[in-house]
């Protein structure tokens, strides 16, 4: 192939692709209402600013030199329907043997997960293989699962969902009423996020204009509106479970938020109601004691958890890690994918591209797993904690499922590398053990 | 600057003549309409709060990195590939549904600055020099990453081959 066919191939393959017209006009608008905010946002912090300055001449404050700088900070003013800042703890001064093994462990070397073949297999109730094509699957609804261990949408297929119960046998969703959820024609992925509830008996599958919550145990699923002003049409492609099982989080997944409000939705299963939140449902997850946690990345390379009790932001922490993580997954640490490669360009942050393990209360890195071969395409997904110390994440695209120890540094697998492309799958971490 | 009529015209008049072709660019890099169009917009938003300093410089350089940078930015925060919509995806792009879903797949195999400097150079047909600006890179760096991604689809994606014709004479 040579650089003419290519050519040819690309813009054969866009054909005539078209914007929409009105694309100049609404960029020219949003342009003058974020000219305004800025503006306002100016002359308001000139205000405060002049305000602080005449109660600090009123009210000299005492300097108390004992007191350590904190990198954790109390909120404020927040966005949206954010109040109450929460107390800020001090931080503690950290024994040297407890300093001296977080630098051990941050110093893990890099992995070369293209050796993941190598590693030994971690016992767990999973089968060493997550295909499930050759498997029998019975149908869901005449032969339900006590609890599910992971769901799989099957490549290519929307709708075909197949289910592997903690017996270890395959079943096929055939749940009636289901349909594909489309993103401007797009098909939503229907098991992204953490779908499956943690005690594995329930799977939240995105819907056109809400959300429907299927019970494994019968097949039978339940339907959640979510109210259609606040629809778009992609809602659901990231969906966690509040660790009681009470609650779904979702929202959109878009990235660029600035053009669409930067909120989710938070669904009570037992009462159906639908409260909208402010938070990025793919940038948070919920903590053992059911708050939020949102990761916020700046391009000023700051880096930040914001915590929520219901749609209430409480506190915000500075992570002191670098910019370029996503995906948190929250037990009492907090774990982060990070990709540096691929776009700087520059020399020496090969290493840098990995998983981090950090403290949320008070934004220290805590572990680092630098991991080579760490292609974008091949993102680390990050499925949650096997117990305290274990993560369980997938690598060459969910073909093969990884635990890492972070506080040891040990590498396991729990499945085969799978032959199988493209498919999505979800796990219920909580149940493998 | 942002309350004149005239500014806002000139601005539309840009939009309207290089709206297409970005949106095609846009679509390749990320394989995705909707974000294909997010992502042409909120790049098309930064451009037009710098209209005043754009307009009578080079706008088509300033958006280009933009999107680009935007674009890789968007993969790497991506927490996972929705593998499933591929062969839906394609009817939006106005292409042969088979030859473009071919092409994506194709394309999702090459990293993110393989895949940019393959849609500046194929696509957007400029020269190494100014595919290098674009993406705040060395000439030699557009070299390498060019051969690289032409080895990785000739290797890994076969497909591609049947398409040109090659697959044929093997």
């Amino acid at each position: 192939m040579n650089h003419d066919q290519l050519r040819t191939l690309l813009q054969r393959s866009v054909g005539d692709l078209r914007a929409d017209p009105a694309v100049g006009e609404r960029a020219w608008r949003t342009a003058v209402q974020q000219d305004r905010r800025q503006r306002f946002a100016i002359v308001a912090g000139a205000a405060a600013g002049v305000a602080l300055v005449t109660a600090l001449i009123a009210n000299p404050p005492t300097l108390d030199r004992s007191v350590p700088p904190a990198t954790q900070t109390a909120v404020s003013t927040a966005p949206e329907t954010a109040s109450t800042p929460a107390t800020t703890p001090s931080p503690s001064e950290p024994d040297p043997e407890t300093l001296t093994e977080r630098l051990r462990r941050i110093n893990q070397p890099p992995w070369d997960n293209v050796d993941v073949d190598q590693l030994p297999m971690l016992d767990t109730r999973l089968p060493p293989s997550l295909d499930p094509r050759n498997q029998t699957a019975s149908a869901l609804s005449e032969d339900p699962v006590e609890a599910a261990l992971a769901v799989v949408q099957m490549p290519g297929r929307v709708l075909d969902i197949r289910v592997l119960g903690d017996d270890r046998r395959w079943r096929q969703l055939d749940t009636p009423g289901l349909e594909p959820s489309f993103s401007d024609g797009s098909v939503v992925s229907l098991v992204g996020g953490s779908p499956i509830s943690p005690d594995g008996r329930q799977l939240a599958l995105p819907q056109p204009g809400g959300l429907a919550v299927v019970d494994l145990t019968s097949g039978l699923s339940r339907r959640f509106d979510i109210p259609a002003n606040d629809v778009p049409p992609w809602v659901g492609r990231a969906t966690h479970w509040s660790p009681d099982g009470t609650q779904i989080m979702t929202g959109p997944a878009t990235f660029y938020t600035s053009l669409r409000p930067r909120h989710g939705w938070l669904i009570d299963v037992s009462s159906g109601d639908v409260q909208p939140v402010p938070y990025d449902a793919t940038q948070a997850a919920f903590t053992p004691d059911g708050t939020v946690v949102e990761l916020r990345n700046w391009d000023c390379g700051l880096c930040q958890v914001w915590r929520y009790q219901g749609d209430r932001l409480t506190e915000r922490v500075t992570l002191d890690v670098e910019l370029y993580v996503v995906a948190p997954a929250v037990r009492d640490v907090m774990a982060v994918s990070r990709a540096v490669r691929g776009w700087s360009g520059s020399k020496g942050v090969e290493d840098q591209d990995g998983i981090l393990v950090v403290d949320p209360e008070s934004g220290e890195l805590l572990a680092e797993l630098p991991m080579r071969a760490f292609h974008w395409a091949e993102n680390a997904k990050l499925f949650g904690w096997l117990d305290d110390e274990t993560l369980v994440f997938s690598v060459h695209q969910q073909r093969v499922l990884v635990a890492w120890n972070y506080q040891s540094g040990e590498l396991s697998r729990l499945t085969d590398p799978a032959t199988m492309p493209n498919f999505s799958l979800a796990l219920a971490v909580p149940q493998l053990r | 600057m942002l309350d004149s009529d005239e500014a806002r015209d000139s601005f539309t008049a840009w939009v309207a003549a290089r709206r297409d072709p970005l949106l095609r660019s846009t679509y390749l890099l990320t394989g995705d309409r909707q974000r294909a169009e997010d992502l042409l917009q909120e790049a098309l938003v930064k451009v037009a709060r710098r209209w005043g300093k754009l307009r009578d410089t080079n706008p088509d350089a300033y958006i280009r990195k933009v999107i680009y940078h935007d674009s890789i930015s968007w993969w790497r925060s991506r927490r996972e590939v929705p593998v499933a919509e591929v062969r839906d995806l394609v009817q939006q792009a106005g292409g042969a549904p088979e030859h473009a879903m071919l092409v994506q797949q194709a394309l999702a195999r090459l990293t993110a600055k393989q895949r940019a400097v393959v849609v500046l150079r194929y696509v957007e047909d400029l020269t190494e020099v100014e595919a290098a600006a674009a993406l705040g890179v060395s000439v030699g760096t557009v070299k390498s990453q060019t051969a690289a991604a032409l080895r990785r689809l000739r290797e890994q994606a076969p497909e591609l081959m049947e398409l040109t014709g090659e697959g044929d004479t093997r």
